[in-house]
């Protein structure tokens, strides 16, 4: 497997999306390898998750648990979770806090990651700025 | 070939049938509205760029507000029938139907979203001045048949049962109960008018056609402008690999019925095109069993409409949202699936087949277990049907995994509503 | 060297805001000549050059504070977004937190579109209930140009509902049946049903808006893209670039400059103005006018009266500055509310916003919000706050849901008197764009924190009977509020020379053919959103000016 179908299946198993669209598994992966906090660290990530991926007996659900607290993966795989959510990397110095301005970095040229953002759907809403569906939607519980 | 003549409408019998006529016309416009919507591609999935993904998801809205007009429309007909003493008609032929089952002279199919669509769309809403010119038809002098009226467009038509109105005398025509009539509070239409008397109905067929074809001085805020608009700007924007709307397949069926010509992917004429993957096949029954349940509970509604319970109500209630939170999903889930092969490009779509029309029984309490019954069979099917689509598609999965709950939660609804 | 003039016109309108813009339609459409004049960049307008809405929508995406100046914060012009960019006077109390877009359409591109209109009490707040001023004009006087005004934005409301609130009867229906209410607007309503609040009903209205819920004037229905504030995507919200729009395109259209800052109201010694002298594109021009109208909004219009020294035998140009003071709580309700579908908020509660109580403490309007808890929390700080306790996998997505889809806030905004110690001033410091520097004082006094106090409690109230899983979560500071973006009173009417800068026909009492539209007329604020009020004024001079220059003669001041 090549490393975008290595990224596109770590992404879906730490995100727990069940299909990511192509550009966006291209486009994050590019966004990411370019990013000096993560860059440095995603060739390994990719290589020992494809390994571990193809062993029988990978259990998604063991590897997210393992994968969470370990003190330099952690923190990685947290920020490619956020580029998922929300399109945006959080900032090297980020604090979650109820008030993320100035604490999300967009890539400004590009705003395909905002509206790819998983945390809408996940809601039962759309991202912001993207048509619902029709007039008078939000009258009704949501349809996902 | 069945000639029309025109004429005015003079008595009852004449009325209730254009009115009926108006119900089919109005109810299979809304499919074929709804059908354009569904293939509208919402751009998570499929690539589109952002800019593309904004038109997508506009144009879509727009259709879909376009055909929840036309479901006012034809809960308007269903009041304007029930004034008069009618019944509401809840009935169409299936689609395909040649150009010349109306008097319209245009073909109704089930197409996806495209120029050709657009085009179709825009001469159906086309006030009557334009849309001589649009179809460039030459009428030559043929026998009549008494029956049947002529009419060249949908305002046209309205025009007719205008006059009919107009015609006959208002004392005896309105016989229908006045407690009967569905208003805006009962149903989430604001717009929704009660028809009473013959100015009440002028109001609502006068609305009917400026929300169609606008008025004289203005064709722009109208189905006929939005549709205008929509092609317009489709003709001027370079397309996306792929187009803005998924290759769906003409009048897509479950089956062949009798009155129905099969042939397999064939993209022009009367043909219906048969749906073979299994997943669209589970689905797509699915979808003409929910849509046939809701349109049975809306017509018992507006039928039954002087028992002012609040079970009519939550009937009502649930019919509607039947159509938003299942319909809806299963639509663009059944555009997103395959028609034959997952390889291929041809998808399936939504079949909207009309067996044949079935009331639900008078008596309150029957049909109230009719109903509930018949929504809990298809939440079971529909939760099988997520389960097994949505592991082989898992881009499809998140549409059809509420659709169950969403069955049983309108079951128990109805139940807590005080049963009669 | 003499500025080259941009010609003779009938008409100079400083502003292409909605107010800028319903004035320059209106008066083109009758045969006048108008220049309209922005200090901003042409936004939204359709021209080549012009920029597009989607290119705003397109930086509002990136932006990683989308508050109301996200779209618009990366243009060169683009004007103040909170208090953060206004310098305040020593003597400020607190800090006025509302901001304005300079551009053409203006504010408007950030507004909600929420357009109640003001009260009967709120234009005679002095008579009744002793407080603040009276206005020259009452309810009954702008009614028909209410119903004008909602013709023109293009009003979605409640016709029935609304007819007859605290006396504002209405003669005619809104253009469109109302937008529809939300989910939790529908969960409210129910746990409000029959419920009182010391003896008032807690009635849930819909809220009338300027966004359409059909297709109107050539623009879409609303379709749910909730960004409201900042932008709306498609257009279905109202905004100034619609009358802009038009007045461009008019057979004899009406001329535009933007990026063109009006620095001086050119007035002869005996007080007739004779155009304007502005800069455009840094460079210095003039424009030759039988009449000025100054609709530069609320701050900037009194700063460039001050600038000249015009109109202010008074003392109030700049003086008596209103807002309204935004407040807000949240919960975690029993049920889902499934926020941040479809406009921000859809419906409120007016109940409050008249009564014998006004002697006392300041009305307040509420609103219920659709938006979780509010615009100060933004939901992607809920996901990082999973993602960082270590959450992945479906069960983070499922957590973000569960987080989220209870949330619910409602808004209370509240009344401010006018004071005469709260204003913007000039002050000593280097030229912006030709014109001197400002400072703002702005005091809230104990009337309105009565008044939003007051509202709390209500609110607390409304919280109870929808029901939370834990106590409702208030800002703890007493003397904190957020800027409603309502920004007024600056250039106020009055009958009286001596206490207000305009007339009751918008007539600077000094220079007979300068005029003032937009919300600095206001004397009292009362507990509306300002831009339908101001909107209904405008219409109102515009049909003033009208009649003026046809009884006028061919050329010279009117």
């Amino acid at each position: 497997m090549d490393d975008l179908g290595t990224f596109d299946r770590l992404s879906r198993v730490l995100t727990g999306a069940e299909s990511l669209p192509a550009d966006l598994v291209q486009g994050h992966l590019k966004r990411l390898r370019g990013d000096p906090d993560a860059g440095p660290q995603m060739g390994p990530l990719l290589e020992s998750f494809a390994h571990g991926a193809a062993s029988s007996g990978f259990d998604e659900e063991r590897f997210r648990r393992e994968i969470a607290p370990d003190p330099v993966l952690g923190p990685l795989v947290r920020r490619i979770v956020l580029l998922w959510l929300t399109g945006a990397l959080p900032k090297v110095d980020w604090v979650a806090v109820l008030k993320p301005e100035q604490k999300l970095d967009y890539d400004a040229t590009d705003p395909r990651p905002f509206f790819g953002g998983l945390m809408w759907p996940a809601i039962g809403a759309h991202p912001p700025g993207l048509s619902g569906g029709y007039f008078g939607y939000w009258r009704y519980p949501p349809e996902s | 070939m069945r000639r029309r003549r025109q004429g005015r409408v003079d008595t009852r019998s004449e009325l209730l049938s254009l009115l009926t006529e108006a119900c089919e016309l109005e109810h299979g416009l809304a499919c074929t509205y709804l059908f354009a919507a569904f293939s509208l591609k919402d751009g998570a999935q499929d690539g589109l760029g952002w800019e593309d993904q904004q038109r997508a998801r506009r144009w879509a809205a727009q259709l879909y507000f376009v055909a929840s007009q036309e479901m006012l429309h034809l809960a308007q007909a269903w009041n304007l029938l029930a004034a008069i003493g009618g019944t509401p008609y809840y009935g169409r032929p299936n689609f395909p139907q040649g150009a010349r089952y109306y008097p319209l002279d245009l073909p109704f199919e089930l197409r996806p979203f495209s120029l050709e669509t657009l085009d179709r769309f825009i001469k159906f809403e086309a006030p009557e001045e334009q849309a001589n010119r649009l179809r460039c038809q030459i009428r030559h002098g043929a026998p009549v048949d008494d029956e049947e009226f002529d009419y060249s467009t949908v305002g046209e038509l309205y025009s007719l049962i205008e006059s009919g109105f107009e015609n006959i005398p208002e004392e005896t025509l309105f016989v229908g109960t006045r407690s009967a009539q569905i208003d805006a509070a009962f149903v989430h239409f604001p717009d929704i008018l009660r028809v009473v008397d013959r100015d009440s109905a002028r109001k609502a067929i006068a609305a009917i056609k400026a929300q169609g074809e606008g008025t004289r001085q203005d064709h722009i805020d109208c189905h006929f402008g939005i549709f205008r608009a929509i092609r317009d700007e489709l003709a001027g924007t370079r397309l996306p690999a792929g187009g803005f709307a998924r290759a769906c397949a003409p009048n897509p069926v479950t089956r062949a019925r009798p009155d129905q010509i099969s042939a397999p992917s064939r993209t022009g004429g009367q043909a219906v095109t048969v749906i073979t993957h299994p997943s669209s096949l589970e689905l797509g029954m699915l979808f003409d069993d929910l849509y046939g349940l809701m349109l049975r509970m809306l017509a018992y509604v507006f039928a039954r409409g002087d028992a002012r319970a609040r079970w009519l109500e939550e009937v009502c209630r649930v019919a509607i949202e039947m159509m938003v939170m299942c319909l809806k999903p299963l639509g663009e889930a059944l555009a997103m699936l395959p028609l034959e092969r997952p390889d291929s490009e041809a998808r399936a779509g939504a079949p909207f087949a009309l067996s044949r029309v079935v009331l639900l029984p008078s008596s309150p309490a029957t049909a109230h277990q009719l109903i509930v019954e018949r929504l809990g069979d298809l939440a079971a099917v529909a939760d099988e049907a997520a389960s097994r689509v949505g592991v082989r598609f898992p881009d499809v999965g998140p549409r059809l995994a509420r659709i169950g709950p969403a069955l049983r939660r309108y079951g128990r609804m109805l139940d807590a509503a005080a049963c009669p | 060297m003499a500025a080259e003039s941009l010609g003779s016109f009938d008409v100079v309108i400083v502003g292409a805001g909605v107010i800028g813009g319903l004035v320059t339609h209106e008066l083109a459409k009758h045969g006048r000549r108008v220049l309209m004049l922005d200090a901003g960049a042409p936004l939204g307008l359709g021209r080549d050059g012009d920029i597009t809405r989607m290119q705003l929508v397109g930086h509002f995406a990136t932006e990683d504070n989308r508050g109301p100046g996200a779209p618009y914060r990366w243009l060169p012009i683009h004007g103040p977004e909170s208090d953060a960019n206004y310098t305040h006077a020593a003597d400020s109390g607190d800090h006025f937190k509302s901001g304005y877009v300079l551009g053409a359409g203006g504010t408007t591109w950030h507004w909600l579109g929420s357009v109640p209109r003001m009260l009967p009490g709120d234009f005679a707040m002095r008579t009744r209930f002793g407080v603040g001023v009276d206005w020259p004009i009452g309810y009954q006087d702008l009614e028909p140009w209410y119903g004008r005004a909602e013709e023109a934005l293009g009003v979605a409301g409640d016709h029935a509902g609304l007819d007859g609130l605290h006396g504002a009867q209405r003669t005619a229906p809104f253009p469109m049946t109302e937008i529809w209410p939300s989910y939790s607007d529908l969960v409210v309503e129910r746990a409000l049903a029959g419920r009182s609040f010391e003896g008032v009903a807690l009635t849930v209205l819909r809220t009338p808006q300027a966004r359409n819920s059909r297709p109107y004037d050539g623009r879409p229905a609303c379709a749910g893209n909730s960004i409201c504030v900042p932008i709306c995507p498609i257009g279905a919200k109202y905004d100034g670039t619609v009358h802009v729009k038009k007045a461009l395109a008019l057979p004899q259209p009406a001329r535009l400059e933007t990026l063109a800052t009006v620095t001086r109201v050119l007035v002869s010694e005996s007080g007739v103005a004779s155009g304007v002298e502005l800069l455009l594109n840094d460079q210095k021009r003039t424009a030759e006018a039988r009449a000025v109208v100054l609709a530069a909004h609320a701050i900037e219009t009194p700063r460039l009266l001050l600038a000249g020294g015009l109109a202010n035998a008074s003392g109030q140009v700049g003086r008596n500055l209103m807002d309204h003071t935004n407040r807000f709580g949240s919960i975690i309700a029993r049920e889902p509310m499934f926020p941040f579908r479809g406009p921000p908020s859809t419906s409120g509660i007016d109940a409050f916003r008249d009564g014998a109580f006004r002697r006392e403490r300041a009305a307040f309007r509420l609103s219920l919000g659709n938006d979780g808890a509010g615009r100060n929390a933004p939901p992607e700080g809920v996901a990082m706050r999973l993602v960082k306790a270590g959450l992945l996998g479906p069960e983070l997505l499922s957590s973000i849901r569960r987080e989220i889809e209870p949330l619910f806030r409602v808004s209370s905004s509240t009344e401010v008197l006018p004071s005469a110690a709260n204003g913007i001033r000039l002050r000593a410091g280097e030229m912006e764009r030709g014109l001197p520097p400002f400072e703002i004082s702005f005091t809230v006094d104990d009337y309105t924190r009565r008044g939003y106090l007051y509202a709390e409690r209500a609110m607390g109230a409304i919280f109870e009977h929808v029901g939370s899983t834990k106590a409702p979560d208030f800002d703890p500071d007493q003397r904190n509020f957020s800027g409603a973006g309502h920004i007024m009173g600056t250039c106020r009417m009055g009958n009286s020379p001596s206490t207000s800068v305009v007339d009751a026909s918008c007539r600077a009492h000094e220079h007979r053919n300068l005029f003032v539209a937009g919300t600095s007329l206001f004397p009292t604020g009362g507990t509306a959103n300002p831009t339908l009020t101001a909107a209904a004024l405008a219409l109102r001079l515009a049909e003033h000016l009208k009649g003026l220059f046809d009884r006028a003669g061919s050329t010279g001041p009117i």
